[in-house]
């Protein structure tokens, strides 16, 4: 089983949370991003900061990917920082 | 709790969240007498809030005038339905986080999965004391939560 990450994120980072099974809050420092919604087995909902459904997907990697490129630049960088 | 505490102190916005281990099996009907007993105290109160039950521990999270957050929490200790009792956040808050709830209540679905890889865990986030900003990041994950919840359920989401 994976465990959860425990150390402190650095400043600034892209944080994805799991709340529960099938739900996923992405967040930098203080700020809300958006969110990830497992609707169905191979349906992922796309929230966005407004909580504003943007997509569908079949994957929970392709709903990341989606939430990440709706980002403003400067949230967009700290994601692509983080998979760097 | 209050005693000492400047008037402009006691009725400023203010939040609690804590954990607790339930004694015993906690069955629907319990938590329904609990929601309904704490609806009807916060709505006289002006407390709102959520309740959480998950692997046989409570969170709730409350928020209002300080003095009388303070003296329900006071009364929550002394309940014997549970124990174990940890605050993980009490601060003053600019604004109300479930303002539309007396005491909200969502089910969590049961955890049965692996957190995926890279992922954080929220509830091991809540109860991280020694880090606050990973503390209040979850309770924020929360409230996202239980307002994309509480949109798709039904209006029993709060008395």
């Amino acid at each position: 089983m994976n465990a959860p990450l425990r150390q402190a994120p650095p400043h600034g980072a892209l944080i994805w949370s799991c709340v529960e099974d099938g739900f996923y809050v992405a967040s930098c420092g203080n700020e809300f991003l958006g969110f990830v919604d497992r609707i169905s087995t191979d349906r992922f909902q796309v929230c966005n900061a407004k909580s504003e459904q943007v997509g569908l997907f079949a994957t929970l990697q392709d709903a990341q990917n989606c939430l990440i490129s709706i980002l403003p630049e400067a949230d967009a960088s700290a994601a692509r920082g983080a998979e760097e | 709790m209050t005693t000492g505490m400047h008037a402009s102190e006691s009725n400023r916005l203010f939040a609690l969240m804590y954990s607790s281990h339930a004694i015993g099996t906690v069955e629907q009907a319990t938590l329904d007498q609990i929601l309904e007993q704490a609806r009807s105290n916060n709505a006289r109160l002006g407390i709102t809030g959520i309740l959480l039950f998950r692997q046989g521990r409570f969170f709730q999270y409350l928020e209002g005038p300080e003095s009388d957050v303070r003296r329900l929490y006071d009364d929550i200790s002394e309940d014997p339905r549970h124990e174990r009792l940890r605050v993980l956040v009490q601060n003053p808050v600019g604004e109300r986080r479930f303002s539309e709830w007396s005491m909200g209540y969502e089910p969590l679905r049961p955890a049965q999965e692996p957190t995926p890889p890279g992922f954080r865990s929220t509830f091991v986030d809540l109860e991280d004391t020694e880090h606050p900003e990973n503390v209040l990041r979850a309770v924020t994950e929360l409230a996202y939560w239980y307002r994309a919840r509480a949109s798709r359920a039904s209006p029993t989401a709060d008395a």
